[in-house]
């Protein structure tokens, strides 16, 4: 099966929170079902990402190691709807 | 699906650069947690956020030679976010309120004007403790 990347973030030589916050906002301008090609060559993204992914309801399709970086291949899930509290 | 959001509460005492570090990576970390971030500056920290103060003051304190010379270096070429880029970005994607002291401006003669805009309103304590008591965490720096 073939997929189709949406859209590519070059994270690399970004450290902690940086690639996580680019991907935050990339998802937040793209749909449910999107597909979105992460690069990263920070370590902790390696834990944060998809922890991340998991608990926001989105897919890790893959994860590609590569010599120094690593691809994060996410799908967009359903988005989640938050009721603010006062103020 | 519709359901709260959690809200973190953060009080900020310190001005130095180190704190405010801090203070950026814990709210982006909750900012993707998709919290609500409430931050409360007070003493030193309402003095941080003035206009002239902010993207300015890069001085990294440490007892350690070694991370003063690595973090500066980080900050100078761009590899950590400075923590005002930081907190700007956070407010972009996510809840992010930062609130100054009101005791704290009148007394250092600080109005809204001379606060960078990072800054969201000047009030007092009452305030924060509603904040407090919506909050789900809070967090002192």
């Amino acid at each position: 099966m073939s997929i189709t990347i949406k859209k590519q973030i070059d994270a690399r030589g970004a450290v902690c929170p940086g690639p996580l916050m680019e991907l935050i906002k990339v998802i937040k301008q793209l749909e449910q079902g999107d597909i979105i090609d992460l690069i990263s060559s920070d370590e902790g993204s390696k834990v944060d990402v998809p922890k991340w992914i998991e608990k926001a309801g989105h897919t890790l399709m893959e994860l590609k190691e590569l010599d120094g970086y690593r691809h994060f291949i996410v799908e967009i899930g359903e988005k989640k709807i938050r009721k603010r509290r006062g103020n | 699906m519709t359901d709260d959001q959690p809200v973190l509460s953060i009080l900020i005492k310190s001005g130095t650069y180190n704190d405010f570090m801090t203070l950026s990576l814990i709210a982006s970390g909750a900012i993707a947690a998709d919290y609500e971030v409430r931050i409360f500056a007070m003493d030193d920290a309402v003095y941080a956020l003035r206009k002239e103060n902010v993207g300015t003051d890069t001085v990294v304190h440490s007892k350690f030679e070694g991370f003063v010379s690595n973090m500066s270096e980080s900050i100078k070429n761009g590899k950590v976010n400075a923590w005002w880029t930081l907190l700007e970005e956070l407010k972009e994607i996510g809840e992010l309120k930062i609130t100054a002291c009101a005791l704290i401006s009148e007394v250092t003669n600080t109005h809204k004007d001379d606060f960078h805009e990072l800054v969201d309103e000047i009030a007092g304590v009452a305030n924060f403790a509603f904040d407090l008591s919506e909050s789900d965490h809070v967090v002192s720096i």
